[in-house]
This record gives C-alpha cells, structure tokens and sequence, in this order.
C-alpha cells in the first residue's frame, strides 16, 4: 500500500499533489526507458511507459500546467510511434526524453504563482524539446541511422543537462576513492535485519552453557559408575572369584574409564567450542552496533557557521570549541540530538555571552566562548554545551517562580540551585524580559528536555554567576540496546524502559487509601493516584491477591501516577526491535525486543502511557461515549470507492465526492480496487479505465460477475473520450461513462446523486 | 582397498557415450510445462472445524513451538500478536477473526504463553506474517478441474468471500482460500 495514499492527504494543495505525482511517475518512466534502451521485453515497458506518460498528462491539465501538458504528449506521441516500429531508441532520444522528465520534473517545483513568468522564460527551450523529441521519434523506424538527429543544433541546450547531473555521483565517488574511510550504503531495514541476528545469535550461544553444565551431570554419572565398579569388586571376596568374572571385571573397569576419559575430552571441545563461539557472537554484535555510530563531528558540521551567524546578528564575538569530536554516537541519537543541541548552542549565544563592552567590563576576553564536549563516561554518552557568559542569576529564578504563583516564597527559600534550575526546563518558564529571534519565548528547554527524555537520557543546569552555565547531557550510548525492567501486566511479559521510570515499589495492600472511589498512597508526602496497568492497557485482569501491590511510578513532578503490574519480574538489558511498519504506532507501545528465551516482549511508550492513563482517569466514560457516536455518523453516509493510477485525479474526485458528505475510499489501481470492493461495503465505484495490473474495464467485468457485487453501481471516468472506448465501457456494464472534463463542471456529482442519491443513508 | 578405487575412477573417467551430450540437451530443452501443467498444490490446515487451504508457494514454514504475545489495545481484532521466528519479529494475525470462525468452535486455549497447534509463516512477495491453525494436514496437489464452485448460500456470505473455491479432499472439502483478497484485507486491517 502506498504510504501517502492512505495518509491524510486533505492539507496539501493541488500543486503539491501534482509534484507528489510528477516524482512518481518520472520514476517509472525513467526506469523503463533504460530498460526499453536495454531491449529487454520491449512491448510491455513501452506500455508502461505510454501509462506513465498518459497519466503525467492528464495530471498536468488538472492543474493547469500546459507546458507539462505538451511535454507529456510529445513523449506519449513518440512512445506509440516506438511501438509501432518496435525499434529499440537511439542514444539521442532517450537523452531527450530523459531530459523531457527532468524538465517536467522542474516545472514541478515551480510554484503557481511563478508560473506564467517561468514558461515565458523558457519558451525556446521547451519549443525546441518538443520540435527534437517528434523528429527523433519519427526516426525511429529508420533503423540504419538511429545517432543522428533531425537537426542536431536544435537538441543541443536540453541534452547538455543529463549528462551534467549523472556526472555529480562520479565527483562524489571520486572524494569517497580519496577518503580512508570508504563508505558503503545499507538501508536501516538491513542493517536492523542484521541488528535482530546478531542478538539471536548472542542469546543462542548462551543455550551452549546450559548445555554445558548438563554435560557435567553426566560426566558425574560416569565417574560414579567407575567407583560403583570399583567398589564392587572390592566387595567380593577375591579368592573364590572365578577367572571369568575378573576378566569381566577388568574389562568392564577399563570401558567405564575409557568412557570417562572420552568424556572429559569432549567436554573439554565443547567448552572450548563454547568459549569461541560465545566470544565471537559478543563481537559480531558489538561490531553490528558499531556499524550504527558515527563520529559526533558528523552530527555538529553546521555549528560553527551557525554560531558565527548567530553571534553576528547579536553583535556579539564568539568562538565555537569542540572536544572529543571522534566520539562514537549512535545515529538514531544523533538525529534526534540535532535540534536540542542547536537550541542549547542559541541559548548560550542569546542569553550566557554578554557583548564585547560588558566582558570587557567584567575583566573577561572580548571573545567568548561556547564548548561543545561528547565523550563517553560509564557507559553512557554525555554531552555538554557550555559558556564563559554571565550565568544564571538563582534570585532572578527565584522572583519568577514566586511571581507566576509556581511555588510559595518559603518554599524557594529552602531550594538549592539545582533546584532551582529545575524551573528553567517548564513549558513557558523565560527570564527573559523581550522576546527575540534567537530565544526567549520560553519555548525550548521543555523542548529540550522532552527531546531528550525521549531517547531515555537526562539533562541537568550547572552555573555560575558571571562564570558561565553549563547544560550536561547523559545519553544511552545506543538505541538499539535498552535497559529495562521487565514486569508482568494481565499474564504478560512488557518492559518499562528504566531510564523512564521514576520509582518502583512494593505496597503493603493496608496502605493504600481510597478517596471518592480512587485509589491513592501516599510517597515520601505526596499524593500518587494507582491505576491498574492493566486497565490502561486494555489487558485481561489476572492481578495476583498477594499481601503487597507492585507498583511502578512514572510521571514527573506535575503529574505522577503509581501503575499497579502484576508483578516484577527483574531488570535486563534488551536490543531493540521496531515493529511492522504496517501496523503503525501501536497505542502504549514504543517497540519490541526478545528475551533470552526467546520469546517477544513488548516495550511500553511511557509517555504514551501516560496520557492513556490521564484519559482513563479523566471521565472515561465521556470518551468512550464520543467515539461510538462519531463511528455511528460514519456508518450512516455513504460509501464511495474511487479507483485510479493517477493520485492528483484519485485526490480531486476524493475532494469533489468528500465535500459533499460522501465517505471515500481510494485504490491505486484496479488489483487494490478489485480487493478493496470484495472486503468492504460500498455504493457506487468511480473508475478509470487505464490502469496497471488490471484496468478498469476488466474490473468492471469482475465485478459484473460476482454474485454479491453486479449490482453495484459503476461509474468510468476516463481522458478516452471516443465512441469505441464509450461503447467498450457500457458493454462492460458502466452505469456511465464520464469524461475527465466532467471535473470541472457539476457532471460527475450529478451523475453520482442520481445512481445513488445524497450522502446520507 | 586400491581395487574399488581404481574402478570408481573408472566408472567415472569412462568415455561418454556418444549421443549423450545430444540426449541431455533434447531432455533439457524439453518444455517441463508438458508434465506440470494443470499441477497445483496447496497447503491444508485446519482452524476451529474448517478445514481451508491456502496456495503452497505463500508458505516460508511451518514451526510448533513459538510463544505469541499478545499487543494491548488489539482484544478480538485481526492482529493476534508478535512472534519470534528465528531471530525475527514477525505480526501474527487471528484468521479466525477476518474469517468469521470464531463462532463455529474453539480456536485456542486462552493460554498464550504455552504453544499449541502450529504456526504457519507466509511470505508473499516478501509481505511476511504468521498465523496461528489448530491442525496442519501438508501439502496436497490438485488438478485445477478438481475444483469446485463455492456453494451459494457461502458465496453470499460476507466472510465468504475468501474463499474462491472448493476442493474435494479425503471425503470432506477444503476451503482454497483467495490469498491476494486474503492478504489485502490483512493488510489494510492493520492500519
């Protein structure tokens, strides 16, 4: 399923629906053009192409991009020529008709507005596309001299670009050949594929040691054996022992110690065969891990233009320090540390650097300096941003958390700094009196901390008066490897990622107290409501009756809420999986991991949790209400399926059917049409008619035949405006057979209303 | 111990035949289609009392012991659960549910933790899943005239729609179940 397709679509304009199809498109004719130039199964590419072309075409008179119009016919035109002469192209005309896509493509990007002025600016050149692309193809069919153009000045200026874009990767190849470092591209999926394999492997060789141990019992086994034998022959008497039985004695002895001794001997193997593959799984993981870091330089190149531009704009002097710029950081992490590192450096800029007079005042350099620091400390990354500036005043913080009523006068008295700083990182919190570009706005450190919260790490303030402030980082080295504990909720397995949890602890059941029907205890003076995990999970209730609840605290100060889970059931370190992009983001869920046994164990989304849990707590029953009341009005309207390889034209009837109360579905072509009607109820269908994998008339047929659906009213929207094709359709069975043009006026609505009435049922 | 030896390099260094070359290359060339046409196969399980069958080709393997653990949120829906198959995660999914068999028998114990029935992995142009079935019969060839129409009464049946056609298989019938519907509507019930 397209992604885009079955996302919202609504917010975009038709232009960027245009360019969201041009891209699409461009693709498929770029690709089977190097296959057609290749000969490969020539006839089918051709026609894909002459789809891919049609569909551009119809696309671009939708929106009004007439230039995009002709450029699209010329290549539609040249492509039946080609299947006529069923002649591979020359070199020359797929230099042009790649150049036609490139072209398409940029008018693509040129907005609405610009529009008139870019096509007037380009005339010639699009003239001139258009002249070479039509003598090109009408020289197809002469196979003796395919290289030479009709006239070859005339396609000079547009083929001069191709090969001016293919030569970009060669420069880059170049740079990489010069670089120690070769790069190489893997896609995530692959390497997370490797990721998963790697563990699997880790958890694998840990069976061996079980295995091992076992083997110990038996080598025991055989050692007794050898005594018992031992012993019985001490306990016969050995003069009357017959000269048979001591040979079979004897005999016996020397099996059960050869046995004993092979024994020891693979045991020895295989511990040794244990430790090697033990040690080679550690490393092929860690060497996958490693694989997903990147030195922190790579993440902070456009810092240092960004301070100096920053710092100018400020009027400020200010000089960027790095250390430990070949730190290894995870990329997952690095991505999602841009942003707040970027915010951090601003501030300092903004608010820790006084301008030159005042440093110079203060008896410190003109110059200031902001540090940007990574390295790795006890198995976490920390990462600090600091400044030389002027610090944050504690009595500034102080009088603004009394004045917005945060706290009481007294209580502030007795917070220490730190404390105190804590304030800095609420939603809103500025010292600032104006508020400027750079910051201010008491937006970004609640930013920054939700940022870095979310990659399980902790950000604290340290600073001094006239000295400087320093924001320190501490960051799991990796994603993909969680610590957790791991709890059971409704007879299941789920992990709470440790860095999220505030506190875990076990409750005498005679604490816990019940105010207006909810549950609360009471921690070190505060308050925290208990909600049963189980509920805010929508899982099975099978907590256990024992004397103490298990519960766990997560939240921040402004809202803690005490989780009651079935029980606790240790702390680990996990890899993380993602789930099946298919499913989306699962509700309460972040990812998954495996267990040693092997075994999945879903990991909880605390934050995600935590508003389930405010809405559970928060009148429930309102909600639930609400929803089955907005399902029951969708139920009631009726149901439209649209079917059509073009998006801008699937996007227009969408929006011309959806304004008028209609609820519509969308299928990109008549395979996903074909499914989409068998599995759900619709009133009428709206179809084109050229479409991959199964083309409108063929679906109609389908549908004529089914003994459920051949009622179903059909409706065909095709550019194919000629008798034949009109004739083809209502044979078929077409309720009716529209026109594109009938976009524009009301046609398609009225011929809608009148095979299924309104909207409402 | 020389003698055997010395013959097997006989047998193998012999001269070839003459028409020998040209006989393997006439068997090569022959069109395999001439034996395999009309030959399909399929794989048979059972899920409640139906017995169904999907197409052999859709199918990675077969596994007994797994662990499904179940996803919150999901109570009676088409997504059943995760489970670990060879160091992956895969989604596995309740025919049961899309099918409508729910009502027709018990489909499993409640017990998720403890493995029951098989597993069957699907792979369909790399659109990997699992699903859970109570039975699993094998593979079974047919020939496309076997098959027969659906009846009716199941054609008109929403749920019914699954199933393309009928197969007569050791005196009973088995469902050949549609797997592009099949894996269209799994598909789209995850979003």
């Amino acid at each position: 399923m397209n992604k885009t397709d079955s996302g919202d679509l609504s917010d975009l304009s038709m232009s960027d629906l245009f360019r969201m199809e041009v891209e699409a498109q461009a693709m498929i004719l770029t690709n089977g053009l190097l296959k057609w130039e290749q000969g490969y199964d020539a006839a089918g590419h051709l026609k894909e192409l002459m789809r891919a072309a049609h569909s551009l075409k119809g696309a671009a008179r939708i929106v009004g991009r007439k230039v995009a119009v002709r450029i699209a016919h010329a290549m539609e035109d040249c492509f039946v020529a080609a299947q006529k002469q069923k002649n591979t192209p020359s070199e020359a005309l797929t230099n042009t008709l790649l150049a036609g896509i490139d072209l398409i493509n940029r008018i693509a990007q040129v907005s609405d507005e610009a529009l008139e002025d870019w096509e007037a600016g380009r005339q010639a050149e699009i003239e001139t596309f258009v002249t070479s692309i039509s003598s090109l193809a009408s020289a197809l069919g002469d196979s003796q001299a395919p290289t030479i153009p009709a006239s070859p000045d005339s396609r000079q200026p547009i083929a001069a670009e191709p090969p001016h874009q293919t030569l970009e990767p060669t420069d880059d190849l170049r740079k990489l050949a010069l670089h120690p470092d070769r790069v190489l591209r893997v896609t995530t999926e692959n390497l997370d594929r490797l990721m998963g394999l790697a563990g699997e492997a880790l958890v694998t060789s840990r069976w061996l040691d079980v295995f091992a141990a076992n083997m110990l019992r038996l080598k025991r086994l055989q050692l007794q054996l050898g005594q018992g034998l031992e012993a019985l022959r001490d306990l016969l008497p050995s003069a009357s022992l017959d000269e048979r039985i001591v040979g079979r004695l004897n005999e016996l002895r020397d099996l059960a110690a050869d046995g004993r001794h092979s024994m020891a001997e693979r045991w020895t193997d295989l511990e040794l065969f244990d430790h090697r593959f033990a040690g080679f799984s550690t490393r092929l993981y860690h060497g996958v891990l490693d694989c997903r870091m990147r030195p922190f330089s790579d993440g902070i190149q456009g810092f240092h233009r960004m301070v100096r531009d920053v710092a100018r704009s400020l009027g400020k002097i200010t000089r960027l320090e790095i250390q430990g710029d070949a730190t290894p950081v995870d990329r997952d992490i690095m991505e999602r540390l841009k942003a707040p590192l970027d915010h951090l450096v601003r501030n300092s800029l903004d608010h820790g650097i006084e301008s030159p007079a005042e440093r110079r005042g203060r008896g410190k350099p003109e110059e200031g300096t902001v540090q940007l620091q990574a390295c790795h400390r006890a198995g976490m990354l920390v990462i600090t941003v600091g400044d030389d500036g002027c610090g944050v005043d504690p009595e500034a913080v102080r009088k603004t958390v009394v004045q917005r009523k945060l706290t009481t006068p007294e209580a502030t008295q007795g917070m220490t700094d730190a404390e105190l700083f804590e304030f800095l990182f609420l939603p809103g919190f500025t010292l600032k009196e104006s508020v400027s570009e750079i910051s201010g706005r008491g937006v970004g450190l609640d930013v920054v901390q939700t940022m870095i919260k979310e990659v399980g790490g902790r950000v604290s303030i340290s600073s001094r008066r006239g000295q400087g402030t320093r924001f320190q980082l501490e960051l799991p080295l990796t994603l993909s490897v969680a610590r957790i504990l791991l709890v059971e909720i409704g007879g299941e397995p789920f992990a709470f990622p440790l860095a999220r949890i505030d506190k875990v602890l076990k409750l005498p059941r005679e604490r816990i107290e019940s105010l207006q029907g909810r549950q609360h205890f009471t921690l070190v003076e505060e308050q925290i409501g208990l909600v049963a995990a189980h509920q805010a999970m929508d899982l099975e209730d099978s907590s256990p009756s024992g004397s103490d609840v298990s519960i766990i605290v997560i939240g921040d100060k402004w809202a803690r809420y005490g989780l009651v889970v079935d029980r606790f059931l240790g702390e680990r370190e996990l890899v993380v999986r993602s789930l099946d992009p298919r499913i989306g983001k699962l509700k309460n869920i972040s990812s998954a991991a495996l267990m040693p046994d092997g075994s999945p164990v879903l990991i909880i989304d605390v934050d995600d949790l935590k508003r389930s849990i405010e809405n559970l707590v928060s009148g429930q029953h309102l909600v639930r209400l609400g929803s089955e009341a907005s399902a029951d009005t969708v139920r009631e309207r009726k149901r439209v399926l649209i079917v059509d390889d073009s998006l801008t034209v699937r996007e227009l009837e969408r929006k011309l059917l959806g304004s008028r109360g209609y609820a519509v579905d969308v299928a990109v072509d008549g395979m996903d049409g074909w499914n989409a009607v068998r599995t759900g109820h619709y009133d009428l269908v709206v179809t084109d008619v050229d479409m991959p994998r199964l083309d409108g008339i063929e679906l109609l047929k389908l549908i004529r035949k089914d003994s459920r659906l051949k009622s179903l009213p059909v409706i065909i929207v095709s550019y194919k405006d000629r008798q034949e094709d009109r004739r083809r359709g209502l044979e078929a069975g077409a309720d009716y057979y529209l026109t594109k043009a009938s976009f524009h006026d009301e046609t398609l609505l009225k011929v809608v209303a009148d095979l299924v009435g309104g909207a409402d049922r | 111990m020389t003698q055997p030896h010395v013959s097997t390099g006989r047998l193998f260094d012999r001269e070839m035949p003459e028409d020998y070359l040209h006989e393997w290359t006439s068997r090569v060339a022959a069109k395999r289609s001439v034996i395999e046409v009309g030959r399909k196969s399929v794989v048979i399980f059972k899920i409640a009392t139906e017995w169904l069958a999907l197409p052999t080709e859709v199918f990675q393997e077969v596994v007994d012991q797994f662990v499904v653990r179940t996803l919150p949120h999901q109570r009676g829906g088409i997504l059943s659960g995760l489970v670990n198959v060879r160091g992956e995660l895969l989604l596995c999914v309740a025919l049961q549910v899309l099918l409508g068999l729910e009502k027709v028998g018990p489909v499993q114990q409640r017990d998720t933790r403890t493995s029951q029935g098989r597993l069957l992995i699907c792979n369909r142009k790399g659109d990997r899943l699992a699903f859970r079935a109570d039975e699993v019969y094998g593979v079974q060839r047919y020939h496309p005239g076997d098959l027969r129409d659906v009846p009716a009464t199941l054609a008109k049946a929403a749920a019914g729609a699954y199933v393309a056609a009928i197969l007569p298989w050791n005196d009973r019938t088995v469902g050949c179940l549609d797997e592009e519907l099949l894996f269209y509507a799994l598909n789209k019930g995850f979003a």
